[in-house]
């Protein structure tokens, strides 16, 4: 269902939500200005306990800043330190249940392969992806099995059956003529 | 009013209430069965391009280093048309290409107009200088993996804009979209239906049930309220 709902948003870029206030915080952290930057950014959570999915980080070895998002269904975080004056400041917009299901479509997904999954839960819900998936592929030969031994339905059924088979391919090989 | 009409009006009640339900209950099956025979094809698609969208690490799903690229150069007379959409349209006209404009701009003088195509299996990217009356083209071709990855995001909608789809074809497959989305909701509720009236399956469905409303909602709302 959550796959099926954000659908319509996904595919329309739509949002019935309006753009929630954000909220900002400030911190003192100290964390060494030198290093990998997804292990400083790594520090920068721990110190301020943070948790979320980590897509990108820029880290500005002239200037010593370091920014990165953290995402969660329905809240988004950004996080923008200053690794010279041992400052951060995280900025939280909470989205709402819409854009939660959004998140929960596009992850873990396609893009970011080296960094994608960093948050457990991420990677958790991947696999549980995976499995519905097999699950659905798993209940619809069961569906088309059962279909096929009701002789009641057969005939409706094959006509179904065409019809999907024929607006199915006629739209693909159209686009790809 | 005598016992005997009471009792004959009491059946004739029960008898319609049982039809009505019996007559549901019938159509809901065949909705359910129909809708899921209808959309088998499209389930199916999604369903695998979602494994490969999910699953970057798959060799199959790494198709993009086996693209083909290919450059070329076409003649062309410049669009009397004005607007990018238009001056878009009559170019693809001129150079017999179908799509979906995704982008389009012009370079440092108003002779270089760019736009990109995209359909699945296919990007061009063309770059017109009508000064010139010529026209570069990189067309970049995918496998069919590929192709079934692109079917999956191939919306046509676009971020922070509110252009509209331009090619006929994306529009259909939106809509098929839509209709998907809306025939597995309908399939889902039309199957928990058919469950609930299986009285024996209810307790073991429940649990089924439980077990995974709970996992969704801890994902849609608990991690960020507790974690």
């Amino acid at each position: 269902m959550i796959y099926a709902v954000s659908v319509f948003f996904l595919n329309h870029n739509w949002k019935p939500w309006s753009e929630a206030e954000t909220e900002t915080i400030s911190y003192n952290i100290s964390v060494p200005d030198e290093g990998n930057s997804r292990e400083l950014a790594r520090l920068i959570m721990q110190q301020i306990n943070l948790t979320g999915e980590m897509s990108w980080v820029n880290y500005n070895q002239n200037s010593n800043l370091i920014s990165f998002p953290l995402d969660k269904p329905g809240l988004n975080k950004v996080i923008r330190a200053n690794l010279s004056e041992g400052t951060a400041e995280v900025e939280r917009q909470h989205t709402g249940v819409w854009d939660a299901m959004v998140f929960l479509h596009e992850m873990p997904g396609s893009h970011l392969v080296s960094i994608r999954g960093n948050w457990i839960y991420v990677r958790i819900w991947g696999w549980l992806a995976d499995i519905t998936v097999y699950f659905i592929l798993f209940v619809t030969a069961s569906g088309v099995y059962m279909w096929s031994v009701m002789k009641a339905e057969k005939k409706t059924g094959l006509i179904f059956l065409g019809l999907g088979f024929f607006s199915f391919f006629s739209i693909i090989l159209t686009m790809l003529r | 009013m005598s016992n005997f009409s009471k009792k004959a009006e009491k059946k004739a009640d029960y008898d319609s209430n049982h039809l009505k339900r019996t007559t549901f209950r019938t159509l809901n099956r065949k909705l359910h069965i129909y809708a899921g025979l209808y959309f088998l094809l499209f389930i199916w698609l999604f369903s695998l391009s979602g494994l490969l969208l999910n699953n970057p690490e798959w060799s199959v799903s790494n198709y993009w280093p086996d693209r083909q690229v290919t450059d070329f150069q076409r003649q062309i007379i410049q669009p009397p048309e004005n607007g990018d959409l238009a001056i878009a349209k009559n170019l693809m006209s001129q150079l017999a290409i179908r799509g979906e404009i995704h982008e389009t701009g012009w370079g440092d003088s108003e002779n270089e107009f760019h736009l990109q195509v995209r359909r699945p299996g296919q990007l061009l990217v063309i770059e017109a200088n009508f000064e010139k009356n010529l026209a570069d083209l990189t067309e970049t071709q995918v496998n069919s993996w590929g192709i079934i990855r692109m079917l999956h995001t191939f919306t046509g909608a676009r971020n922070q804009t509110d252009e509209k789809r331009n090619w006929i074809l994306t529009q259909i497959w939106s809509f098929s979209m839509d209709a998907l989305a809306a025939g597995l909701i309908l399939m889902v509720l039309s199957g928990l239906y058919m469950w609930y009236m299986l009285s024996r399956k209810r307790i073991m469905g429940l649990i089924f049930i439980g077990l995974g409303t709970g996992c969704c909602l801890f994902f849609l709302f608990g991690i960020t309220l507790f974690l």
